[in-house]
């Protein structure tokens, strides 16, 4: 089996290599077939990848210890969703699974497009061939996940327990896949300047799988906050650890991107810009694979430091100087065709937003490396920690919030501040009201200045429904309710944004009642022992141990109350893991009052069953998962189909020029 | 097991006298809270990534009781930070300092950010059409509602292109 899956990898290089050929060749001497079977030469080395995925998944499932990587990473007593979880647990299934992504995606990208854009696709699917083939290399000659040991044990090593968490089925897999999918809109680009054709077309077309990876990669990171938030037990969701950061570069250039891709839509500008925004999205994603398997970095959560890092920094060298040289090879076709009619308006607005998201990314990417850039400078290595990203990140992010407010209600072309101040009125009213009541309150400055930005940005969004809505109901006399509903049915990208917007907001709340008003006890309770937590008082009631087939759990057993009311028990739980009773895994006690969390670790305890207690209430976090709900909701929407028929014809009853009118999504 | 039973009993019993007796004493905290955010600016030496805080490592243990025993004795955090630092490297400092090959750190990206506010502004100045302001008059109808009116032009044309199609 393993030699079938192997087999079916080399194959796969192989053809990824000829495809490639095929494409580059085809277009090169105008011979229609041979680009067209490069393209399709895609769907082929897909299929041996889905091939070799089924070997592996095979091998799990029927604990097949012969395969290196199987017998390292389960054991036959694991709960079977965690095998896997085992399937991307490691180096190699992740690199496979890398593949495995980025291949559907790219079938699916390609082929739905190639009569479309029969210029363009041949030269994306040459890019991204030569792409993935640098990972079948790396799984057939580096770390290959066919590897045969040469004992076969009876049991294996079982996967490492901090990724036996539910979280783990879902997290890492998209946060992966967000890497991974950043290589479709790359080669679309990449192949866009190869041939020379950009049209408004494809515009269209790259920047709706430009779309689909931020939303994934989006997605994958608000779970690993999540997923930290419960098991990493430090009372937080975000950590600015390296393996945070990197993750969060590409994300960053990439909504940086799908903002200013619309002034390019619009107006025809920023084109150099915009495909560079793009393209370093995906050297970022890169990047931050090469630092994760590196060692580069130090980092509590490198689990896959191994020797696939110089293969790494290569491909990252060569992706990067691939994208620089494009870009000065075909400068000349992306020369702006417009110039601003104002200096206010909303194209300057975008570019203010780029602005920030570049400082952001950037402030984030030198403070990750500033400990190897101090190390060469002086011979010792700083450490940065939260603290200088809270100190230059925070104001950006502040400035970020209050723009999502203003930008939204900015014209194209040429605004006033009259015009801006009009429609701002309510919404700076509310912030006006939020700052006062905060500072009166609590005489927290950072908060009020926080909580007031994402209140104005709310405000923002409202008004932009309710003009919309109330044009709608002037020109065509549609009800308050079908006004909405067809806001969001005729131009789901701008409607969807704002209510991705509004999800950002409640997040930016969420994070500014969580960091600024939380309260932490650490304390040593024996069983009917109480301790008093900001308006809680919980009482740790007993101790008690379970075994379950693959652990060993401790629980504490705790109950808490508020206002005289009882809030009901909560169970703080460690595991021990078989074969790895060294390093107990924590399953942290959340118990959600109101807006509060009451969150408690289990750090020790002794034979008397006193135990060692580690609590926090942390203030509105529930609007932070809310938030990423709503902003999933946004997303719901932004790629909602939009009514077909309709959109089809008035593309054909537009003339060229004016085509950048109808904004319905692709 | 006896142990167990013995502790099992011990608990019921206190949780009998909590509960009679309803008073419910506040604990001793382990460390203060002053303390848990000192152990937050320390990063452990010998571990990866870690601070004071949440290391199981015998000097992050051991870190913590002397953090433990200069907050007793009245130092400044700035006191007790330095200390550390003299000891075991400015690496140690999870929040750098602001001076010496920190420099670098903190003051490059705000200048990246100025620097590209300034290429902004200038771009946009540079680029902005240099007009009369009596051809700003079109600008009277919102951008906005032009676009609605566009969209709804299109639409009703559409709409009967498709009626007479069919």
């Amino acid at each position: 089996m393993a030699y079938l899956g192997h087999a079916a990898l080399l194959l796969a290089l192989a053809l990824s290599i000829f495809g490639a050929g095929l494409c580059i060749v085809g277009e090169r001497r105008r011979i229609h077939e041979l680009s067209v079977a490069g393209v399709r030469a895609v769907l082929g080395v897909t299929f041996l990848i889905v091939v070799a995925s089924a070997i592996l998944l095979t091998a799990f499932f029927v604990h097949d210890f012969s395969f290196e990587y199987v017998a390292g990473r389960s054991g036959t007593d694991m709960p079977l969703r965690y095998v896997i979880t085992a399937f991307y647990g490691g180096q190699e299934g992740s690199l496979l699974f890398w593949a495995l992504i980025s291949g559907v995606l790219a079938s699916v990208a390609f082929s739905r497009n190639r009569s479309r854009f029969p210029r363009i696709v041949p030269y994306a699917a040459a890019t991204f061939l030569v792409l993935q083939s640098f990972f079948l290399f790396m799984l057939t000659f580096v770390a290959s996940p066919f590897d045969i040991s040469a004992v076969t044990p009876a049991e294996g090593r079982g996967l490492n327990p901090l990724l036996r968490d539910p979280g783990m089925l879902i997290h890492p897999p998209l946060l992966l896949a967000g890497y991974a999918s950043f290589s479709v809109p790359f080669a679309i680009a990449a192949g866009a300047l190869f041939s020379g054709r950009m049209s408004l077309e494809w515009l269209r077309f790259v920047r709706k799988w430009a779309l689909i990876a931020w939303a994934i990669l989006g997605a994958g990171i608000f779970l690993g906050g999540w997923w930290a938030y419960r098991v990493l037990g430090w009372g937080g969701y975000w950590g600015w650890d390296p393996v945070e950061n990197v993750s969060l570069l590409p994300w960053l250039t990439a909504t940086a991107f799908i903002h200013s891709i619309l002034v390019q839509e619009r107006r025809g500008m920023l084109k150099v810009w915009n495909v560079g925004l793009l393209l370093a999205s995906y050297v970022l994603a890169i990047f931050g694979t090469f630092v994760v398997r590196s060692g580069l970095i130090q980092s509590i959560h490198s689990f896959a430091i191994s020797l696939v890092g110089p293969y790494f920094l290569g491909f990252l060298v060569a992706v990067t100087l691939l994208s620089v040289g494009l870009i000065g090879w075909r400068l000349s076709m992306l020369q702006s065709e417009n110039t601003f009619d104002a200096v206010l308006s909303r194209e300057s607005g975008f570019l203010l937003n780029n602005l920030v998201f570049v400082g952001i990314a950037f402030a984030t990417f030198w403070g990750t490396i500033y400990p190897v850039v101090s190390e060469a400078l002086s011979g010792e290595r700083l450490t940065v920690g939260p603290p200088f990203y809270n100190q230059v990140n925070g104001p950006l992010f502040l400035v970020l919030l209050v723009l999502m407010g203003i930008g939204p209600l900015l014209a194209w072309r040429r605004s006033t501040v009259d015009a801006v101040a009009r429609v701002a009125r309510l919404p700076l009213l509310f912030a006006v009201v939020t700052i006062i009541a905060i500072l009166v309150l609590f005489g927290q400055p950072k908060a009020a200045a926080g909580a007031a930005a994402a209140v104005f940005a709310i405000g923002a969004v409202f008004v932009e429904y309710w003009r919309g809505a109330q044009l709608r109901r002037k020109n065509a006399g549609d009800s308050w309710l079908t006004a909405f509903a067809t806001l969001a049915r005729r131009d789901p990208r701008r409607y969807g944004g704002y209510v991705v917007h509004l999800g950002v907001a409640v997040i930016a709340i969420g994070i500014v009642g969580s960091t600024f008003f939380k309260s932490e006890r650490q304390v040593v309770l024996s069983p009917g022992e109480s301790v008093n937590i900001a308006e809680y008082t919980l009482t740790y009631d007993r101790l008690g141990e379970t075994q379950q087939a693959d652990a060993r759990v401790v629980t504490a057993y705790i109950n808490v109350e508020s206002g005289g009311r009882d809030r009901g028990g909560m169970e703080a739980k460690r595991f021990f893991y078989r074969d790895f009773e060294s390093q107990p895994t924590t399953q942290v006690a959340v118990n959600t009052v109101g807006f509060d969390d009451v969150y408690v670790m289990l750090t020790d305890w002794n034979d008397a069953s006193a135990a060692s207690l580690h609590i926090f209430v942390n203030p509105l976090v529930p609007w932070v998962w809310v938030g990423g709900l709503i902003y999933l909701v946004g997303m719901v929407v932004v790629f909602w189909p939009a009514p077909v028929p309709q959109r089809a014809a008035v593309r054909s009853t537009v003339p060229e020029g004016r085509e950048r009118y109808g904004s319905a999504a692709t | 097991m006896a142990p167990r039973q013995r502790s099992l009993a011990a608990i019921l019993v206190v949780i009998v006298l909590v509960i009679t007796s309803s008073a419910s004493v506040d604990a001793q905290d382990t460390y203060s809270e002053r303390m848990l955010k000192l152990f937050r600016l320390l990063a452990c030496p010998v571990c990866q990534g870690q601070t004071i805080a949440e290391s199981q490592s015998a000097l992050a243990g051991s870190m913590r009781a002397i953090v433990e025993e200069k907050v007793q004795a009245g130092e400044s955090d700035e006191d007790i930070l330095q200390y550390f630092a003299d000891r075991y490297g400015d690496s140690v400092l999870i929040d750098p300092p602001k001076s010496g090959v920190g420099v670098g750190l903190w003051w490059i990206p705000p200048l990246v950010v100025l620097l590209g506010a300034a290429v902004v502004v200038a771009y946009v100045r540079e680029r902005t059409a240099r007009q009369a302001p009596a051809s700003a008059a079109t600008s009277s109808i919102a951008d906005d509602e032009l676009e609605e009116i566009a969209r709804e032009v299109l639409a009703n044309r559409s709409g009967t292109e498709r009626a007479s199609q069919a």
